[in-house]
């Protein structure tokens, strides 16, 4: 569950990578980053991917809103040091209980080192190479990469967001989450991130 | 964490202890037969072939707790594929069992590492998913109008009725007549031939009682 949970915050942190600019020297601070994503998920067993879609908020430092709108409609949400989830159901929100809360705020602190602008080693995972827009980062850990082989990141260009996210949980078993529409630096209400 | 890890143990002792429900209801007191027509009923309502379903399953407990995950299921000729993963897609959970019930476990994030865990969760995937039994089944049409087909061996008796109001139950007892499951499927459409549910409840029973709801997501045959 551990791992579930820092790769699950791995994904919300990569889109928030540090804005590097033309000038890698002198990254530009991100304060924010707002993003929609459709999510394709692929495994051995399954004949047809299933696609999820969504949107991704972070707010500088420490804040997060990420929801999934399909297939499931639920709400992960990080604010002032708490980290809530919640699912829809009949139309109203209920809060989830039981899910690893001290992994997430171990993943919070990743993601405050990318926003330094440190697209490199983490506590948890180390780049293996970068080539144009494409990273690959391995897991530090031994145990951890018998779960995630490695994860590929492909930066848009110098705008500072990113373009996909692909982890690779075996040979033929991944998940893959493309952005789109993405903002950076723009004001996003602190209720976003406490009411679902 | 710690509401996975009871998860676990409800998985652990399934349906090991029992309420006191009705024993299984005499069929001799209707037309009591084995008639073709209504076993044909019944079995529209089990894919047959290879199929792929996607629900949201949530957890329950008897206190209330719980979780929410996707779950595969796979439907292969005579093997039976699942998957449970996070709402965001990291996998915990993939085994198959083939038809000489051999289960392999290809992947299993604690807690769901465990062979226990394992078994249980692919009897109640087979339970939903699988006729319980090739054998002809006893089949009535009893008082209420209700359409039931029980397939029987040593070990239990399975009694899947079909309700006028076109909803499903399947109740499962045990050798000596206590009811150790029940599972409810309704809001039925045809697809490919086959009346495929769009919400499923499973509940068992006693001290270790969890409740499993199933919301299709997507049913589809493969071809």
């Amino acid at each position: 569950m551990k791992y579930l949970i820092t790769v699950c915050l791995f994904f919300a942190s990569v889109v928030t990578i540090q804005a590097q600019g033309e000038n890698e020297a002198s990254p530009v601070r991100v304060e924010s980053v707002q993003a929609e994503f459709t999510q394709e998920k692929q495994l051995p067993i399954l004949a047809r991917p299933i696609i999820s879609k969504g949107t991704f908020l972070f707010q500088a430092p420490d804040s997060l809103r990420w929801e999934y709108f399909s297939p499931i409609h639920t709400v992960l949400l990080m604010h002032d040091g708490h980290t809530r989830k919640f699912i829809q159901r009949d139309g109203k929100f209920t809060e989830e209980h039981g899910m690893g809360v001290d992994s997430m705020q171990i993943v919070l602190q990743e993601i405050t080192g990318w926003l330094d602008g440190e697209i490199t080693d983490t506590a948890t995972f180390q780049v293996k190479s970068k080539e144009g827009d494409t990273i690959i980062l391995v897991p530090k850990n031994e145990a951890l990469t018998k779960i995630i082989s490695r994860i590929v990141l492909k930066l848009f260009g110098t705008s500072g967001l990113m373009e996909s996210v692909t982890l690779y949980e075996g040979p033929d078993s991944l998940t893959r989450m493309v952005f789109s529409e993405g903002l950076l630096n723009k004001k996003i209400p602190a209720v976003r991130f406490i009411e679902p | 964490m710690k509401y996975l890890y009871l998860l676990m143990v409800w998985f652990f002792f399934p349906a090991c202890s029992t309420m006191q429900f009705p024993p299984p209801p005499e069929l001799e007191g209707y037309a009591y037969a084995y008639a073709p027509e209504i076993a044909q009923k019944c079995e529209q309502y089990y894919a047959h072939g290879n199929w792929q379903f996607v629900h949201s399953i949530t957890f329950r407990m008897v206190n209330g707790h719980g979780a929410t995950v996707i779950g595969v299921t796979v439907l292969d000729e005579k093997i039976i594929k699942t998957a449970l993963m996070g709402v965001e897609g990291f996998v915990l959970f993939e085994a198959e069992l083939d038809a000489e019930k051999s289960l392999n476990i290809t992947r299993a994030l604690p807690p769901f590492d465990n062979n226990d865990f394992a078994a249980g969760l692919m009897r109640d995937v087979k339970a939903i998913f699988v006729l319980a039994s090739e054998e002809k089944p006893v089949t009535a049409q009893l008082a209420d109008g209700a359409f039931i087909c029980r397939y029987s061996n040593t070990k239990q008796i399975s009694d899947f009725s079909i309700q006028s109001d076109g909803s499903t139950r399947i109740h499962v007892y045990n050798a000596d007549g206590n009811r150790t499951k029940t599972i409810m499927a309704d809001s039925h459409s045809f697809i490919d031939g086959v009346r495929i549910p769009k919400q499923i409840q499973l509940s068992t029973y006693g001290l270790q009682a969890y409740t499993l709801k199933l919301e299709l997501i997507s049913a589809d045959k493969i071809k």
